[in-house]
């Protein structure tokens, strides 16, 4: 028989339907940006600890209010802690928040959405009403209530978020599913008599990486925004735990806002940045994973 | 009758892609005359469909460039005419029908609206009065109760209805070519006949230039004068329907004829498929693009490209070594 | 070729879709994709089906591999009766009937290599990875198809429309099946390369004495590639005997006019032709026209007057003597057609 001669020539590339993703991803600039944005501040949530040995919670009480200058280059705070220190330190706490709100979101809405979108019928209408329940109660008034309960803690934030936000994965995993379910891949391995758990694990997971990915991003941005708001009203993080959003808190004294903004200016800056650039890594993505997307 | 309405002289189209540039029409050319029907028939990734959104001037303009050849209609030269002509040209004298007539009808509106639309883009006419032009048409084009039908959204049509409402929306400034792309690929067989049957009249009756872009050669058949074959993006053979389809002169037509079951053939025991794959179109090709397949192929074909040059009377190809088969003599005819 | 063990019986066998049903709300109505159909493939014999979208040819094939669950009727394969059983007890069964899909694009999961999409088969049914010889199962497959099995490690968007369609031919070949439900195969190929899946296709019903289903629309590579043929219309069988039969001596009106519908590549012939066009278009399988479901455009009934019979009793498919073969043919009026 024909052995096609013109595919043998074709160099031999692998794997590239990811090559070809991540050509799209690059070619768009923000999102080049954006990662490298995110690597420096990941840097500087995992070396915290070297990049400003004092530590977040040493209180120097002779340095109070002190702008930029001897010894505290990003100067003190109300009480006489370290800036630089409790802003790298509060990068690690928003990603915390960000990954691990979106872990535990993104488990639950992944069980959720393929059960619903794969079984259909009634797993399907029962799945989507209690994910229809939780969406139609306001975040923040959900959020408020939740942490008046457990009282607030790095970890109710987490949980908090993610609960808040868990229904908007679940959607998304169910339409992808059914989108795949449809396809014609699906139907021949039912033919050929794949288990229902092989076919999830086999064809529908890897097939939902793409579009999850972009969720992830997104919900990753979200978290960290939704922390700091938090953090702000005071229903997040308990200090002495450092965070974006409390530092920013501070501005509240009118003293600090018109006279010390060294003390909340770049907390409140690294906020915008990392979302922002969590945001352009998550367009890139949603590009990469979707060809006809791009311009 | 046998002045020309559309010549098209060594047409190339080229695309911008990631993987580089890619030459979809590597040279086209042909002549339409008023009144005459002309099939383009060519597999998918022939350069076809490209070749006729370059004469229409609807190439996607960041991607898509025409690098060389020129498109006469009337003998006004149409590339780079400004977008004004050529949007008073699209649907005024060259109108289009499409393989998909449901993506190509505006699902809101109603059938009326749409011909009406149409109508009043290319016409001073007032709204009444164009109604009545749109029943007459859908009339003319064999919607049963056409006055009732005018009231309808596409979706409620069946797919030879959307069609048939196609062509009155394209008859409606009375063009003087009818451009149809793969008309009936989206039909079911019966329906295919009823839709060939009524372009064939239309153009009779209407005097109208046709340009048939299919992959189909039994469509060409018994509905077209002329016929262009093209084979990775080139034209590769041209003359009457009649005589290509009977006595192929290119490996590739020949090669095409062979290899589809035929009804009006007896039963054979093997069909004789063409060998290998289309060529990749991001690749310069040395040489004739078909002689990988061909199994006429000689040495010369792999290093000198064959020019589109006359073979005898009326007919043309291009290649080194043009066939001379009569196809009828090859098995018993019934 | 042909030995008459019949490899597959379908019996009455009906498929309705419920309309607008939901968890709560009742079925509205149904479309009666099939309707009870009954035919016979032999070992080693391919049977083609052919018919216009929505005849319900689709539907068959799926139901006989349980993708569509059957609404009445019997599916005997190899004796085993196929409907009813549990999604369980049909997964053995499944090594006896395979499927190729029309679209070798979605039919094929992108994130998976060649070797992936073969050996899953394999697993599925704990068959060996090697043969008997020695040799790798995947490779072997792959030259069963006409594949380099140095593809192997390649994914599916690296491969042309054909070269997909060889793959999927060779998944479903994986398990040894008996009978190959052929769902449109070619007709998403470009005109050169159909021939050679055409070729393929009864190359390995040569070898491996594989029966078929061949469903298609295209009439010519159905007389080509079929041993016997059956017409649908509307979800039953209006036509059904050898495929010479059938396209010399077609009886049914809707074959008549379906086979003078198709046009052929030749300019004398089709010229001198007399076609037979059908007036109006196929009604809607949720609707179906009373008594014989092609009455409302049918050209004989016109020709012999509206006979009431046609609007008010469906014909069975009933077998007629001809010259060469059995001729089952579903019209009131076989006899005056010929």
């Amino acid at each position: 028989m024909a052995k096609n001669k013109d595919v043998k020539t074709k160099k031999p590339v692998k794997n590239s339907n990811f090559r070809e993703a991540l050509h799209r991803f690059s070619s768009y600039r923000l999102a080049l940006v954006g990662v490298v944005i995110i690597f420096l501040v990941a840097l500087m949530a995992i070396f915290a600890d070297i990049i400003a040995p004092q530590g977040p919670e040493f209180i120097d009480l002779e340095m109070v209010r002190k702008p930029p200058g001897n010894g505290h280059f990003l100067g003190t705070d109300d009480v006489g802690r370290d800036v630089w220190a409790r802003v790298a330190f509060g990068a690690r706490t928003s990603m915390i928040v960000g990954i691990g709100a979106v872990s535990v979101a993104l488990s639950i809405g992944i069980t959720i959405g393929l059960i619903s979108g794969f079984l259909g019928k009634w797993a399907d209408t029962i799945l989507m009403r209690i994910t229809d329940g939780f969406m139609s109660v306001p975040g923040l008034i959900l959020i408020i209530i939740f942490i008046a309960l457990v009282g607030p803690s790095l970890t109710s934030v987490i949980l908090v978020i993610a609960l808040a936000t868990w229904p908007t994965s679940a959607r998304v995993v169910r339409g992808q599913v059914l989108a795949i379910r449809e396809q014609e891949f699906i139907t021949a391995a039912r033919v050929i008599g794949v288990r229902t758990p092989a076919i999830l694990k086999n064809h529908i997971l890897p097939n939902l990486l793409g579009p999850l990915s972009v969720v992830a991003t997104f919900g990753i941005a979200g978290a960290i925004l939704t922390e700091a708001g938090l953090s702000f009203l005071g229903l997040g993080v308990r200090p002495p735990t450092s965070s974006w959003g409390q530092m920013v808190n501070l501005a509240q004294q009118s003293q600090i806002m018109l006279a010390e903004p060294w003390i909340y200016v770049p907390s409140g800056v690294m906020i915008v940045v990392t979302v922002l650039a969590v945001n352009f890594i998550g367009d890139g993505l949603r590009k990469a994973v979707d060809p006809k997307s791009v311009r | 009758m046998n002045k020309p309405l559309l010549e098209v002289s060594n047409l190339q189209v080229e695309f911008n892609s990631r993987q580089g540039k890619v030459t979809a029409v590597r040279g086209l050319t042909y002549t339409i005359n008023e009144g005459q029907s002309m099939a383009l028939v060519g597999e998918s990734g022939s350069g076809k469909s490209v070749s006729a959104l370059a004469l229409l001037g609807l190439l996607p303009k960041k991607t898509a460039k025409i690098t060389a050849g020129s498109v006469k209609f009337r003998g006004e030269e149409l590339i780079g005419a400004p977008e004004k002509t050529m949007r008073k040209l699209r649907g005024g004298s060259i109108a289009m029908i499409f393989q998909d007539p449901l993506s190509s009808l505006n699902p809101v509106l109603t059938i009326s609206q749409q011909i009406v639309e149409q109508i009043k883009a290319h016409e001073k006419m007032e709204g009444k009065k164009a109604e009545e032009r749109a029943i007459e048409l859908l009339d003319m084009v064999g919607i049963p109760s056409a006055r009732e039908r005018v009231k309808q959204y596409p979706h409620q049509l069946s797919g030879g209805m959307r069609q048939r409402a196609m062509i009155a929306m394209a008859l409606s400034a009375s063009p003087s070519l009818l451009l149809a792309d793969e008309p009936t690929t989206a039909l079911d067989v019966t329906i295919q006949a009823q839709i060939l049957e009524l372009l064939t009249n239309i153009q009779k009756d209407l005097g109208m230039s046709l340009l048939l872009i299919t992959h189909d050669l039994g469509v060409v058949a018994g509905f077209t004068e002329k016929l262009t074959v093209m084979y990775a993006g080139k034209a590769v053979e041209q003359g009457d329907t009649a005589e290509v389809l009977g006595n192929p002169n290119h490996p590739y037509t020949l090669g095409l004829l062979r290899s589809i079951p035929r009804l009006d053939r007896p039963r054979t025991s093997e069909l004789k498929p063409i060998q290998g794959v289309a060529p990749d179109m991001s690749k310069v090709s040395v040489g004739c693009a078909f002689q990988p397949r061909c199994e006429y192929a000689q040495s010369k074909c792999a290093t000198e490209n064959p020019l589109f040059s006359t073979i005898s009377k009326d007919r043309y190809a291009a290649c080194w070594y043009p066939q001379d088969h009569a196809l009828q003599n090859e098995s018993l005819s019934k | 070729m042909t030995n008459n063990e019949p490899v597959l019986i379908v019996e009455n066998l009906s498929v309705h879709f419920p309309i607008g049903s939901g968890l709560v709300r009742k079925a509205k109505g149904y479309v009666k994709a099939v309707n009870s159909v009954s035919f016979v493939i032999n070992q080693g014999e391919t049977l083609g089906l052919v018919g216009e979208s929505g005849s319900g040819k689709t539907t068959i094939g799926r139901a006989i591999v349980r993708v569509n669950d059957p609404h009445e009727g019997s599916i005997l394969l190899d004796g085993h009766e196929l409907v009813g059983l549990s999604p369980k007890e049909m997964r053995p069964l499944r090594r006896k009937v395979q499927m190729v899909f029309q679209d070798p694009y979605s039919s094929l999961d992108p994130r998976q290599t060649v070797r992936q999409i073969l050996v899953e088969p394999l697993v599925t049914h704990n068959l060996p990875l090697k043969n008997a010889q020695g040799e790798d199962r995947v490779d072997e497959l792959l030259n069963l198809v006409g594949l380099d099995p140095a593809f192997a490690s390649r994914y599916p968007h690296q491969f042309s429309g054909g070269q997909r369609q060889r793959i999927g031919i060779a998944r479903a070949l994986a398990v040894e099946p008996d009978l190959i439900i052929c769902d449109e195969p070619i007709s998403a190929l470009d005109v050169s390369i159909q021939a050679q899946v055409v070729n393929l296709l009864e190359s390995l019903k040569k070898r491996l004495g594989i029966a078929y289903l061949f469903i298609a629309h295209d009439l010519a590579v159905v007389r080509h590639i079929s041993d016997r043929v059956a017409v649908m219309y509307l979800g039953g069988i209006v036509e059904l005997t050898s495929s010479t039969e059938l396209y010399e001596n077609p009886r049914h009106p809707y074959t008549r006019a379906l086979l003078s519908a198709v046009p052929v590549p030749d300019s004398v012939v089709e010229k001198a032709r007399k076609r037979i066009i059908l007036q109006g278009d196929i009604p809607s399988p949720t609707n179906m026209p009373s008594g014989c479901a092609f009455h409302t455009r049918c050209p004989l009934r016109t020709m012999l007057g509206n006979p009431e019979i046609c609007s008010t009793e469906r014909p069975e498919l009933k077998i007629y003597p001809s010259k060469k073969d059995d001729h089952q043919v579903a019209c009131h009026f076989a006899d005056e057609s010929s």
